[in-house]
């Protein structure tokens, strides 16, 4: 059918969707992409975030965390190094996760050297951002 | 001669270790079932991340190979190697290991490569890699499977890191490729500079890019040889599992045909000596 879109999403380990939706929102590292069926080529670098798809009136959402997208003709692949559905979620974790990322940034010991500080509070923020990411895919579901 | 003892202890010996071999053999099919679907989850990725790649190949050509993704593309044609090896932690699986470490030293040798630096997936590669020349930097055993992919993370970044400041020509890779059950093959492959894959479809559309197209085929290229990398170890657990079946498959069948052989010898020995005895008895009685 020419009025949907053919999603895929895939990560190292697995394939974790394949369906035909009817418009698709990807978190772009340059901010929010809406895609609709006979969307121009565009080759995007995703950023952690919500990606969600909806088809038949229903949205669902999913957590990625990092990687491609690349839409063709009436295709949606989306090449993640981490994806997870509502389902596959556990918040209590996530939770767990981020008041554990958000004490290492305000109170975890600082690195004496500039740059490797400033590599470990990159890594605090990023894991801090996927908790909170997971925790609104798992409440949106 | 060995006395009937001793032949007998030698059968016992012989089913305790068809026993092993044949539990061996079990436990390899079902892990051998465990790694295929590993690699048939990680497939589609793996195929799509090349076509991506492949998608804008158009790019690659003619680039200047002293900035930005250039840099993996530059062909110095020197001969300072970096080489990611892939094998298996444990032996009992044939030549699996050894004959992929031999084909990799004749390369080399080949290549004119004396010392090449080796990062080692696997301990029987260590083990024989460790007697030669070559330089081996870090040495990985007993990945748990979830820290796989960021251990080829660290490893490709490293050398690609090196790669791009100059201090090496070229990186490889060998491992084991899973045919089928009964075949593996051992392939060494060059990861940089990147070979770019064959264009499937030379697009001339205009795509958009976000960010920049500089930034996302940096990106996009080293993921892509992580990614390689990362399949080809699923690649080797899963050659190591069918390797091991056939081999511990054929140790069972020896085994069971050495049983037999003794069996029979023992057979042999215990009615010759009931003979001799009868022969002995009668004589005396005959003597009598």
């Amino acid at each position: 059918m020419s009025d949907q879109l053919n999603l895929e999403v895939v990560t190292p380990h697995r394939t974790v969707l394949i369906e035909d939706v009817d418009s698709v929102t990807l978190p772009g590292i340059e901010g929010e992409l809406g895609i609709l069926p006979e969307h121009i080529p565009l080759l995007t670098t995703l950023d952690t975030g919500i990606m969600s798809y909806s088809y038949s009136g229903k949205k669902q959402t999913i957590a990625v965390h990092w990687g491609y997208a690349q839409v063709e003709g009436n295709s949606v692949r989306v090449l993640a190094e981490l994806a997870e559905t509502a389902t596959e979620i556990d918040l209590q974790r996530a939770k767990e996760a981020e008041t554990k990322a958000k004490e290492s940034l305000v109170s975890g010991s600082p690195e004496t050297d500039w740059k490797a500080e400033e590599n470990r509070q990159k890594k605090y923020e990023s894991k801090l951002k996927r908790s909170i990411v997971r925790q609104a895919v798992a409440q949106s579901h | 001669m060995a006395s009937l003892k001793d032949i007998r202890k030698r059968i016992d010996s012989v089913k305790r270790t068809q026993k092993t071999t044949s539990a061996m053999k079990m436990v390899s099919a079902a892990k051998l079932r465990r790694s295929e679907d590993n690699i048939r989850e990680a497939t589609p990725y793996a195929i799509k991340l090349k076509s991506v790649v492949s998608s804008l190949s158009t790019r690659f050509d003619g680039v200047e190979q002293d900035s930005g993704f250039g840099r993996l593309f530059r062909n110095t044609g020197g001969n300072r190697t970096g080489v990611i090896l892939v094998t298996s932690d444990r032996g009992l699986c044939g030549g699996f290991n050894a004959n992929l470490s031999k084909a990799l030293a004749r390369q080399l040798e080949e290549e004119g490569v004396e010392c090449a630096e080796f990062v080692i997936i696997g301990r029987k590669g260590n083990d024989f890699y460790k007697r030669t020349n070559h330089t081996i930097l870090e040495n990985h055993t007993g990945t748990h499977p979830e820290q796989q992919l960021g251990l080829v993370r660290d490893i490709v970044s490293e050398f690609t890191k090196r790669f791009e400041e100059n201090e090496l020509d070229k990186v490889i890779l060998a491992y084991n490729h899973f045919v089928s059950v009964i075949s593996q093959e051992p392939v060494i492959e060059q990861l940089l500079p990147i070979k770019a894959p064959e264009i499937e479809s030379a697009d001339e559309r205009e795509i958009i890019f976000e960010p920049s197209p500089e930034d996302i085929l940096e990106t996009l290229l080293k993921k892509y040889v992580q990614n390689q990398v990362y399949v080809s170890w699923l690649d080797t657990i899963a050659g190591e599992h069918a390797a091991r079946m056939t081999s511990m498959d054929a140790a069972t069948k020896n085994a069971g045909e050495m049983i037999d052989k003794l069996q029979l010898h023992y057979n042999r020995s215990r009615q010759a000596a009931i003979t001799s005895e009868l022969i002995e008895i009668i004589s005396g009685a005959e003597s009598l």
